[in-house]
């Protein structure tokens, strides 16, 4: 019996990712219910797949088919919904990215899921994408030592995505950004930057540079987009990404350079099920290894992920995503205090 | 294919130049006197060989894969700066919104390989490069430089235990197209892609000898009614940034 699923939100994310995730895993789960904030956009995702709609969370949290609630509202509101959703008895959450948007407010979270003994996933997909674990894999038996760690996204816009997933939802037009942004702005995008986008991967930096040090360079790049540097506990870490108003594919891949390799771990487009990551090995001797790529993506990972742990096969992890959100807010926050400091 | 009709004399020791001789043979011949020949000097104390070929009755100059600050040399003779790693890329119907030089391998590799990385970024962002920031950790250098209109280019180079010549230079430009020149020494790789909403296209592949293209390029500087290489001021800020970046500690240019 597939465990229910009450969806907070009605956005792009709901309509091109989770229904379109959940779809190919009915045998895990069913998504009974589906609330927007008062947009009226619920019931338009929820009709076709028989699911119930409602505006705000009270009738979500309360009906008795929802087992797993999945917070996909806007990010200032995802602690508080985890909460309600925890106090109305749910055994498991999904929580969009980022968990929450300050320290406290990640910590008020985790210790309410592990009170409640709740089963939890972040959707930083790349986390789950099955090649991060041959990646990783390959970095213990390799037993190097890791010496720079870059994370490069160069990334359309996410229409173009979107379309080969659902055709649910109307892009809106692209609105140009002032040629000239106040520092002021310019911190706050980098700061959103990093916590919503670029924290798809920093759980994975994480895994191999935990320390936050200090922020060498924190620039905001045009038209959209942020270059960021800083001493990971001895090694580099580069950050970078720009959001352009079309042209090539996306470019998304975290490089990891060893004392004896690099790995490049080519990440899909969002949205769409195309697969995992690409890992490519290339040794000292200029032998290139790229692993079988796996046919499970990220997305598909993740919810399987919170299978796992609602059926007790998996164990519910708290600590690591606490730190997780803990690490991604500090760079944000870094960053943006470096980038105001520096243009003030 | 050199324009020429007279045979140049090539006065080298190295073995490439030697090789690529013989691969005009109606433009150049080997010769062991220097003067009224084209002098090819070796990358290591550069400027004092271009001086002296100059001394000598040089009629041209090539520079084999410099390293070390140019300062501010001067020698009226065309000079061309050999650069294997510097691929030819073509225009962009965009600008790059950044870009990206990663180098790696032996630390001996680095000045060369950094000081073409810095000049395929500066034809990628169409401009001089001011260094802003870099820093040296225990196995890498990580710099930040800005274009004239801020653009900024990221740089890494990492000591990875290579053997010497096997080192990678991996450089890309970021935008709503993609440029990516690779070199890739160990596994014998030079190339350039190019990215769009089109689909990826890869240039042709380079199969003429670096130094018989240097050879070629030093004897239509001769044959040129005025020389205006732009080789020796462009390797000039490559390689003075190339000594800030691999000299570095810390710098910060705030």
């Amino acid at each position: 019996m597939p465990y229910g699923v009450g969806i907070i939100g009605a956005g792009p994310g709901v309509a091109a990712l989770h229904l379109p995730t959940l779809g190919r895993l009915a045998e895990l789960f069913e998504v009974v219910h589906i609330a927007d904030g008062g947009s009226g956009r619920a019931s338009g995702l929820a009709e076709p797949i028989g699911a119930t709609a409602s505006t705000g969370i009270h009738d979500l949290v309360a009906d008795p088919r929802v087992d797993v609630v999945a917070v996909c509202s806007p990010p200032a509101e995802h602690a508080a919904h985890i909460l309600a959703a925890l106090k109305a008895g749910a055994r498991g959450i999904l929580c969009e990215k980022p968990l929450a948007t300050d320290p406290d407010q990640a910590r008020l979270v985790i210790d309410a899921c592990r009170q409640a003994g709740a089963a939890l996933v972040v959707g930083t997909n790349h986390l789950y994408d099955p090649a991060w674990a041959r990646a990783k894999h390959h970095l213990l038996a390799r037993g190097a030592r890791v010496i720079a760690v870059d994370v490069t996204l160069s990334l359309p816009p996410n229409g173009r995505y979107h379309a080969l997933v659902t055709d649910q939802i109307t892009e809106p037009a692209a609105r140009p950004l002032p040629a000239h942004l106040p520092p002021e702005v310019q911190a706050g995008i980098v700061r959103q930057l990093i916590s919503g986008l670029l924290v798809h991967d920093l759980p994975l930096v994480r895994d191999i540079a935990p320390h936050v040090g200090e922020i060498d360079v924190a620039r905001f790049i045009a038209p959209l987009g942020c270059l960021v540097v800083y001493d990971g506990g001895g090694m580099p870490v580069r950050l970078a990404v720009v959001m352009r108003p079309d042209g090539a594919d996306v470019h998304w891949r975290l490089t990891i350079t060893t004392t004896h390799d690099h790995i490049d771990v080519d990440f899909p487009p969002p949205f769409v099920h195309t697969g995992s990551a690409v890992v490519t090995v290339r040794s000292p001797e200029g032998t290139l290894t790229r692993y079988p790529r796996s046919a499970t993506d990220g997305y598909e990972a993740e919810w399987r992920a919170l299978a796992q742990q609602l059926d007790g096969a998996a164990v519910t992890e708290y600590d690591e995503p606490l730190a997780d959100a803990h690490h991604a807010l500090a760079v944000a926050d870094a960053a943006a205090a470096r980038l105001r400091g520096a243009v003030a | 294919m050199t324009g020429s009709s007279r045979r140049w004399g090539v006065h080298s020791e190295i073995a490439a130049y030697r090789a690529a001789i013989s691969e005009l043979p109606t433009a150049v011949h080997a010769t062991d006197d220097p003067a009224g020949s084209i002098v090819v000097v070796p990358g290591a104390g550069w400027q004092a060989g271009v001086l002296r070929a100059g001394g000598d009755g040089a009629v041209a100059v090539i520079v084999d894969e410099p390293i070390g600050p140019a300062g501010d040399l001067d020698v009226p003779l065309p000079v061309v700066i050999a650069r294997r790693r510097m691929l030819a890329l073509p225009e962009l119907r965009e600008p790059v919104a950044f870009v990206t030089v990663d180098v790696s391998g032996s630390a001996q590799d680095h000045p060369a390989a950094l000081r073409d990385g810095l000049g395929l970024a500066r034809r990628m962002v169409g401009g001089a490069l001011q260094l802003e920031h870099a820093r040296r950790t225990s196995h890498a250098v990580t710099a930040v430089l800005t274009a004239a209109d801020g653009r900024p280019v990221a740089v890494t180079v990492a000591d990875v235990s290579a053997p010497q010549g096997a080192g990678r230079l991996r450089v890309r430009g970021h935008g709503v197209e993609a440029i990516e020149a690779l070199v890739d020494d160990a596994v014998g790789v030079r190339a350039v892609t190019v990215e769009s909403g089109d689909g990826i296209r890869r240039l042709p592949a380079v199969h003429e000898a670096p130094a018989r293209a240097a050879l070629r390029a030093a004897v239509a500087a001769i044959s040129a009614v005025e020389s205006t290489l732009p080789d020796l001021a462009e390797a000039r800020c490559d390689l003075a940034l190339t000594t800030m970046i691999l000299d570095t500690h810390l710098h910060r240019s705030e």
